[in-house]
């Protein structure tokens, strides 16, 4: 495969938009649909293998005028606030002067207190908050190692935030459970003040092998709940945006046929808590698979980016993640919409890369996309009501 | 329309209050050709049916195909 690796791969510049750093593997709580097998590790990165990875990423002529930092655990706040304020002003010290970086925080918000909440708004951070909805939806999976639920404590977060006057987002992972609760999870965002929410589902992925979503069945409903969520959006407008439906709106209104950057080598770059250098889809870092001996592509302390695409590893996995683009495109009448996929559930699903349809598409991709065209065509469909209440074009 | 530069200003600043979900639903709601051509949902094929779509916006206000944010261009990772 390797001598024709160019042939193979989209050769398009990408361009390095989003830098995943992973302070820790550990995390303080113990959700049961993580993907994480390391989340009892309290290893830590240290500010020198940071500074190595700014070397790396900001000498990379991949990087352009903005870079998104997202730290991404684990649960990134269990390590101290003292060591992000050097973590920051080293980032910023070594940051290009055309180079704007942009921090983000996916936290469970267990531990955000009022010097947290300090740093985020003199840093401009963008917080989001993994609340799966009311308490019993939330603290059915969300839980610490001792099984308590941990839903009144992210609200406390949440309201703290508030409180301050700082925006932040909600991420929500949809178990089958939540599929049937579309009316209450809308109520519990919009009456919590919550202004944007993004919805996950329960992965096959990683140490999560089993999902409660797999099956026929479960589509339908989550056909279902996308459409009357859709139908709640729609109706009150501005009151929540969803990054589902606003994605896939922006996906069916772009020129070009999309591209997924989980396909595209370097527009990701992952680096572990250990310096381990990663691409494609985040959740690779540190994962485990039978037929990869890890996806670990180098390290900050001994490769600079550019070495990495020489590397048999990177070219192996690189070009069955092409091909199997390639196959989305031949045989996916969402291929147009979509880019072909994420390469780290199609291998956790079928075990590679090449692969092409996968629950996670069928339900994050091809259910959306057809609920949102699907309701907007309702909508264009419906006779516009006269001032005098009569309906337009209805005698 | 009366509120179109407010519609590009918002798009364009990817605010958070004002979502391209709302900025459609504005559009149809004051789309005098709305109940005039959609095609049946289902009898079209996806793409089809999403160029209908698109076709409405643009007669109704191109600006909004021009100023969709880029990054709403591109399949994201969702974890963020």
């Amino acid at each position: 495969m390797s001598e024709n690796i160019d042939t193979v791969l989209d050769t398009t510049p990408p361009r390095l938009g989003l830098l995943v750093l992973q302070p820790t593997p550990f995390c303080n709580i113990d959700c049961s649909y993580c993907y994480l097998s390391g989340r009892e590790s309290k290893a830590t990165m240290s500010l020198e293998t940071l500074d190595l990875a700014c070397q790396r990423v900001f000498a990379s002529p991949l990087v352009d005028e903005r870079l998104e930092v997202a730290w991404h655990g684990g649960e990134p706040l269990v390590v101290p606030l003292a060591w992000y304020e050097n973590a920051l002003a080293l980032m910023a010290k070594r940051c290009p002067t055309r180079l704007r970086l942009e921090h983000r925080f996916q936290t469970n918000g267990l531990l955000v207190n009022d010097d947290w909440a300090r740093f985020f708004a003199r840093t401009k951070a963008k917080v989001g908050f993994s609340i799966d909805g009311p308490a019993d939806l939330h603290d059915a999976n969300r839980r610490t190692r001792r099984g308590q639920g941990t839903h009144e404590r992210v609200m406390r977060a949440v309201r703290l935030l508030q409180d301050k006057g700082l925006a932040f987002h909600v991420i929500t992972v949809l178990t089958e459970r939540a599929l049937d609760e579309p009316e209450r999870l809308f109520d519990f965002y919009v009456q919590n003040g919550i202004r944007e929410v993004g919805f996950n589902i329960e992965e096959i992925e990683g140490a999560h092998p089993h999902s409660s979503l797999v099956g026929r069945d479960i589509e339908t409903k989550f056909r279902r709940f996308i459409r009357r969520f859709f139908e709640l959006v729609w109706n009150a407008p501005n009151l929540l945006q969803v990054r589902e439906l606003e994605s896939t709106i922006g996906l069916l209104l772009a020129n070009d046929p999309v591209r997924d950057e989980q396909n595209l080598p370097f527009a990701i770059v992952s680096i572990g808590h250990d310096g381990t250098i990663s691409t494609f889809s985040p959740e690779l870092l540190g994962a485990h698979h039978s037929r990869f001996d890890g996806f670990a592509f180098g390290n900050v302390a001994t490769h600079q980016l550019a070495d990495i695409e020489h590397s048999a590893r990177f070219r192996s996995i690189g070009g069955e993640i092409q091909q199997g683009v390639e196959a989305c495109k031949r045989t996916c009448r969402y291929f147009r919409w979509c880019g072909g996929g994420a390469p780290a559930n199609k291998l956790f699903e079928t075990g590679r890369f090449d692969a092409t349809e996968t629950m996670h598409c069928r339900l994050t991709r091809q259910a959306v996309l057809d609920e949102v065209v699907a309701g907007i065509e309702i909508h264009i469909k419906q006779p516009k009501v006269r001032n005098d209440g009569s309906y337009a074009g209805v005698p | 329309m009366s509120n179109q530069s407010d519609r590009r200003a918002s798009l364009a600043q990817g605010s958070t209050i004002v979502s391209l979900a709302a900025v459609i639903a504005c559009t149809f709601a004051s789309d005098a050709l709305a109940s005039q051509s959609a095609a049946p949902p289902g009898e079209h094929e996806l793409a089809a049916r999403v160029a209908t779509i698109v076709e409405r916006i643009r007669l109704v206000d191109p600006t909004l195909l021009r100023n969709v944010p880029p990054e709403l261009k591109v399949a994201q990772w969702r974890n963020r």
